[in-house]
């Protein structure tokens, strides 16, 4: 062994302890500034809480589609259209040791069904508006009571805002003892408790997480001891901190950067086609915008799969509709409602009688990896049929700015239904509608009503066809394509993202990852 | 000296006044964090709760006014993101970030101002033009590509040091070298100009006839008169050293209190970063005092009176 190598061997075990030991040590982009399954709807915090916390539906996440699974709920019934029936699992415990009982499950739901804690009622609003209440029928039995009929109660019961909690823990966190209240809610985001395989032994908000195994578990032990997450904020610094052994993982690698993790055989690069949509939307109700065949025009002019070429290396995905994979019989990639079409674009626009108005685009500098470069590609593309852009460069969200004509945006998959997806974001009472840039007919809002509380899936398909013509007719919003993300890791490390998973999920419970012999 | 003590006091007391509402007045004028932090698809109720959540449904002369009193009562507020006092928030950072300043500062003296003597004292000799071009390319070079350029070459190629994170001693060099590259060519240049007008005084050759050792008369005679201006720039570099600590601990992954600032910056996270501003301000006001006290020190003829 030559003298460098020596240096380097001693210096880098003062630095670190690499893979093999019982630890595994991950880079990421983001860290959270708090953590709280049932408020958060973040990219950056969603990566986290599988390995803390568990729903009461499980689910097999190598599978895109939905192949449930006993969770903390070893059976379910779906006693009739609003009520589902679910018997607990014995002999779960929390983190802290207390058994799960079936006032911590009905708490859990309560808190955000019934929200009084502002954060919470965020999430009623956008994932549980249709539960009405949950009865505790014996200590092992619940049954969870819905307002309209329910065709997504095992999908509700899988979320990550429905993850189980403990009542007794985060009484006792803050504020005055036996009484809940919003202090309790705050101090519990920053010593996050749960079932799950890895217990929170330290969490510095904005920096560092650190999970040791939790013993008590009841299922399969958890294959590391210790799994320390770090933010570290710079790409360059990721790479360099990944190829000095300082981490074994490392998130968020853009597609021109993977040559330089590919060259190196110590190391690997595992991806996945996110369940997300970068997206363009468009203000209909801006004067300007009003005219359908304008909004047309620009959503046929956008040529996506030269953005996803040029800017993704061909590794993205362009859809055909609103819709995922993971949307199991719901996937309906056969309908066409976005395609490129430069020459009826131009036709739509002499037929609107199109008078060289400047479009104005939003877009933040840095939120979107390739973001700004689909911005001044699609400016380009627009001028190409005859359309002004101006580019307005901006980190500010103008979603609800009634100045706003045209924008980027992402659409993800919070929970695998198009009620999930598309629905967050255009349902009636959804994002855009609240924020005002789109208003949906009362056609629109009939179709969304058998879409969204038909139990029948026939039904269910049927409507989304007719959903995706009304979008297809009158656009408020092009989805670019699916983006392809990427992570790195030791060549030594099994770990891949799955497609069972929301976007991000860092899912390292046993079977899902592991050490290999190289 | 207590009436000197008295006055700066207040003239410390008055900048941070000044400084605190302008920082108050500025990050209101350019944004609202409502902008960044409210979840997206809200509601008019929904919005009204998550912005009396935040404190912010009060208007900002109120705001300005509960902020004083609350700093009078010792509370500087809850962090915006964070939802957790902003003390314990900057505390959990300032014990890294503190190091990487004393440490630089350190370095910058124990580097800068010996290169500086050898630059002046062999003014015409190969030595102090070589010290000399590399004072130049330490102004040259911006600190984060010399950043990168380590990066690359001692952690990314050789394995010596590790690059993110400040956990053990080893993290500390490449932070520490970088920020005071800058610094270190400033200061040697700051000095061999101080010990250059010096070197030409007629003390200086009295000392000479008076045969003492050469170093002696440049120790003695020389660097203790030049280095009232230097001990100045180093007073004024403190401030600037701040900022340049922002970017390189971006780089190395630091999570310190200059990304700290940052974040709070964009988000307009006021609580954040109004009590960072305050004792990055303090702190800057405070080693500008000390510096008049090094006057003392060095020159007996500066009373402080």
């Amino acid at each position: 062994m030559r003298m460098k190598h020596v240096l380097a061997a001693a210096l880098l075990a003062a630095g670190s302890s690499g893979a093999l030991a019982q630890e595994l040590k991950v880079g990421v982009q983001n860290m959270a500034p708090w953590l709280d399954p049932g408020r958060d709807f973040s990219n950056v915090g969603s990566q986290f809480y599988v390995n803390t916390f568990e729903p009461l539906v499980g689910k097999d996440h190598t599978k895109a589609e939905s192949v449930w699974q006993p969770g903390l709920a070893t059976a379910w019934t779906v006693v009739s259209p609003t009520v589902m029936e679910l018997k607990l699992r014995p002999g779960v415990h929390f983190q802290n040791g207390d058994p799960v009982t079936a006032e911590d499950v009905a708490f859990s739901l309560d808190r955000i069904i019934h929200a009084t804690f502002p954060p919470y009622t965020v999430r009623q609003r956008d994932t549980l508006p249709n539960l009405a209440a949950v009865e505790i029928v014996d200590a092992q039995t619940l049954r969870v009571i819905a307002r309209k009929p329910e065709p997504l109660f095992e999908t509700l019961m899988n979320t990550q805002q429905t993850m189980i909690v403990s009542k007794r823990y985060i009484t006792g966190l803050a504020g005055k003892p036996g009484v809940l209240g919003d202090a309790d809610y705050e101090a519990f985001s920053l010593k996050p408790m749960g079932t799950g395989p890895y217990r929170v032994a330290e969490f510095v908000p904005n920096q560092r997480l650190v999970w040791e195994r939790f013993d008590g578990y009841w299922g399969e032990k958890a294959p590391f001891a210790k799994v320390t997450v770090t933010r570290i904020p710079e790409l360059s610094g990721r790479i360099t901190a990944l190829k000095n052994g300082e981490v074994d993982l490392i998130t968020n690698v853009p597609p021109d950067q993977l040559a330089v993790i590919e060259g190196d055989k110590a190391l690997k690069v595992e991806g996945m086609v996110t369940p997300l949509f970068h997206v363009v939307i468009f203000n209909t109700q801006h004067p300007k915008m009003a005219d359908a065949r304008i909004r047309r025009a620009l959503s046929l002019a956008i040529d996506r799969k030269t953005l996803n070429e040029a800017l993704w290396q061909g590794k993205a995905v362009v859809p055909s509709s609103h819709t995922y994979p993971q949307f199991g019989p719901l996937y309906m990639p056969e309908l066409k409602t976005f395609e490129y079409n430069p020459t009826e674009a131009r036709r739509l626009l002499k037929e609107a009688g199109y008078d060289g108005f400047t479009v104005r685009f939003d877009t933040a500098a840095a939120y979107y990896t390739n973001g700004l470069l689909a911005a001044q590609a699609i400016q380009e593309m627009w001028a190409e049929v005859g359309v002004k852009a101006q580019l307005q460069v901006d980190d500010k969200w103008t979603g609800q700015d009634p100045t706003m004509m045209a924008r980027n945006w992402s659409n993800p998959m919070y929970f695998p239904d198009p009620t999930g997806s598309f629905g967050i974001m255009w349902a009636p009472t959804g994002n855009s509608a609240i924020e005002g840039r789109f208003k949906p007919t009362a056609e629109y809002n009939a179709v969304w009503e058998r879409f969204r509380f038909s139990t029948d899936l026939g039904a269910r398909k049927q409507a989304y066809t007719e959903l995706m013509e009304l979008i297809r007719n009158d656009p408020p919003v092009l989805p670019l394509y699916q983006p392809f993300e990427s992570f790195a890791m030791r060549a030594n490390l099994a770990w891949r993202p799955l497609p069972g998973h929301i976007p991000y999920v860092l899912d390292f419970r046993a079977g899902r990852i592991a050490l290999v012999a190289r | 000296m207590s009436v000197f003590i008295a006055r700066r006091l207040l003239r410390m007391a008055v900048t941070l006044w000044v400084i605190v509402t302008a920082v108050f007045v500025a990050t209101r004028l350019t944004g609202d964090p409502i902008d960044f932090l409210m979840p997206e698809g809200l509601d008019a109720e929904g919005r009204t709760a998550m912005i009396a959540y935040w404190g912010l449904d009060q208007g900002a002369a109120d705001q300005y006014v509960l902020y004083w009193r609350s700093l009078f009562e010792g509370q500087f507020g809850l962090g915006l993101m964070e939802r957790r006092p902003v003390t314990i928030i900057f505390g959990e950072r300032v014990g890294r970030s503190l190091a990487l300043l004393l440490l630089t500062l350190l370095l910058t003296i124990a580097v800068g101002v010996p290169l500086g003597v050898v630059a002046a004292v062999w003014r015409r000799h190969r030595i102090g033009t070589w010290v000399l071009f590399v004072a130049f390319l330490g102004y040259a070079v911006p600190n984060f590509v010399l950043a990168i350029l380590l990066l690359l070459l001692f952690s990314f190629t050789l394995h010596w040091l590790p690059s993110a994170g400040a956990t053990t001693w080893l993290h500390y060099v490449m932070p520490t070298v970088t920020l005071s590259a800058y610094f270190v060519a400033a200061l040697v240049r700051y000095t061999r100009n101080a010990m250059l007008d010096v070197l030409g005084q007629d003390y200086m050759r009295t000392a000479h006839a008076k045969g003492l050792a050469p170093w002696l008369v440049l120790v003695r005679h020389g660097l203790r008169n030049a280095l009232i201006p230097v001990v100045t720039v180093i007073g004024l570099q403190v401030a600037t050293l701040v900022s340049g600590a922002v970017v390189i601990e971006t780089v190395f992954a630091w999570n310190g209190v200059g990304d700290l600032l940052v974040g709070a910056t964009l988000r307009r996270d006021y609580p954040v970063l109004q009590f960072g501003v305050l004792t990055v301000a303090g702190a800057v006001i405070l080693v500008n005092v000390l510096v008049d006290f090094a006057y003392a020190a060095i020159d007996p003829r500066v009373r402080l009176a």
